[in-house]
């Protein structure tokens, strides 16, 4: 059976593990440069298979997006018809204004 | 005389429509807007668990440049991000986008736009009032405010019945559609979240994985200088270098339970989301779930803002 890519991360976690726990323990400072030297080179494959784990979702956050943007684009096209209703009364209230106004304005003219 | 028997029959309608419109929904007045605090909350908390992630790195690469300086020396090379900048940007992008959707969904859904409506059949009715009290007007139709009155309220009454209407038809349908999004983004961020190591170094996957790493990577280069310089140092110097280590131990923790707690809210948010959708359809009420997410979220984001304190 093939190898997950969680198992290749375990093999590589256990082996960062174990050479920091070495790097500690370490009596001299030139066993703990060699420790340090292979743990530094251990992260740097931890910290790859971390990238591509995180890499091969990408493509689903790019999918997802279309998908929220367009309920959102429903959403605003259902804040833009109730805003029309707004609109209907404002419309309104601007035309009696204007009838008023003019029935003012007649009405000292003509009557 | 027709206007006033049609008065009348106003007179009655209207209170019928108004208590109508009133029940449709004020569950999702109430909760929309708190649901949409809680996204904003959740969805701050996240990017500031991508950010921690890769300031952490950045710092982990300083610690090594200096501790092999002598050595290794400098190459402008040695500088990378963790995350390359269009693997990045898609995240934050969708998790913009969440935000919009949240926020859009508030506007919508508040109460903002049923003023808005109030005042505009306000100013509808006093001009109304105007214009039936105009001598011209007086002339050529007999009404009375009382009338101008009844009329600005049948306005007001079915505008916010159709707006009403039209809300409770559109949203449970719009949030039901963000309901598969929503728990999709939430798995995909806790996935990138991931987990840290265990005892035995097994595991650990994504941004708990790296910042676990990170911090231990960070205390072998602290020991590391310190060793190379242990005998250059003074001794207040020495102190505060040798001291950092146990720091680094104690922040590693607390990092990892923000992140550990970030992965919970994204999963509250999707609960939260649901019971949004529930209570819409039955006009309950999700406060006590928006508001416990959102009091979790600020705890989070108080660390966060103490990491960026800290760099």
């Amino acid at each position: 059976m093939d190898p997950t890519q969680q198992d290749v991360h375990d093999v590589f976690g256990e082996l960062y593990k174990s050479l920091t726990d070495a790097y500690w323990v370490a009596s001299t400072i030139t066993d703990k440069d060699q420790i340090r030297g292979a743990a530094d080179a251990t992260f740097d494959i931890v910290t790859a298979l971390n990238q591509a784990d995180i890499k091969s979702r990408t493509q689903d956050y790019a999918a997802l997006k279309t998908k929220v943007d367009a309920t959102t684009k429903k959403l605003k096209a259902l804040q833009d018809e109730i805003d029309s209703i707004i609109h209907v009364v404002d419309v309104a209230a601007s035309v009696t204004q204007a009838i008023s106004k003019a029935l003012d304005f007649g009405g000292k003219f003509f009557l | 005389m027709r206007l006033r028997t049609r008065g009348r029959w106003l007179v009655w309608l209207l209170p019928l429509i108004s208590l109508g419109s009133a029940c449709i929904s004020p569950a999702v007045h109430k909760n929309v807007p708190t649901f949409a605090n809680a996204v904003t909350l959740a969805t701050e908390n996240t990017k500031s668990a991508f950010d921690a992630v890769e300031q952490q790195y950045e710092s982990v690469q300083t610690e090594r440049i200096v501790a092999n300086y002598d050595k290794q020396g400098f190459n402008p090379n040695m500088v990378k991000q963790f995350l390359a900048p269009e693997d990045l940007e898609v995240r934050l992008a969708l998790l913009d986008a969440l935000q919009r959707y949240a926020s859009t969904l508030s506007d919508v859904s508040g109460d903002k736009q049923l003023e808005q409506f109030d005042d505009k059949t306000r100013a509808f009715g006093s001009g109304l009032q105007a214009l039936t009290g105009t001598a011209a007007f007086k002339k050529l139709v007999s009404s009375s405010t009382t009338d101008a009155n009844i009329a600005t309220t049948a306005v007001n009454a079915l505008g916010r019945w159709f707006i009403e209407r039209k809300r409770q038809q559109r949203l449970p349908e719009l949030i039901n559609e963000m309901q598969g999004p929503v728990k999709a983004t939430a798995d995909l961020l806790q996935a990138d979240i991931g987990s840290a190591p265990d005892e035995f170094g097994h595991g650990g996957r994504g941004l708990r994985d790296q910042l676990w790493n990170g911090y231990t990577e960070a205390m072998i280069q602290q020991a590391a200088f310190i060793d190379q310089n242990r005998d250059r140092m003074d001794a207040a110097f020495k102190a505060e270098a040798i001291g950092r280590l146990p720091l680094l131990v104690r922040q590693r923790s607390l990092a990892d339970q923000a992140l550990k707690q970030t992965q919970s809210t994204l999963s509250k948010l999707v609960d939260a989301h649901s019971a949004l959708l529930r209570a819409v359809k039955s006009k309950g009420d999700v406060q006590a779930e928006c508001s416990a997410l959102i009091s979790e979220g600020q705890r989070i984001k108080a660390f966060y803002d103490s990491l960026q304190k800290k760099s």
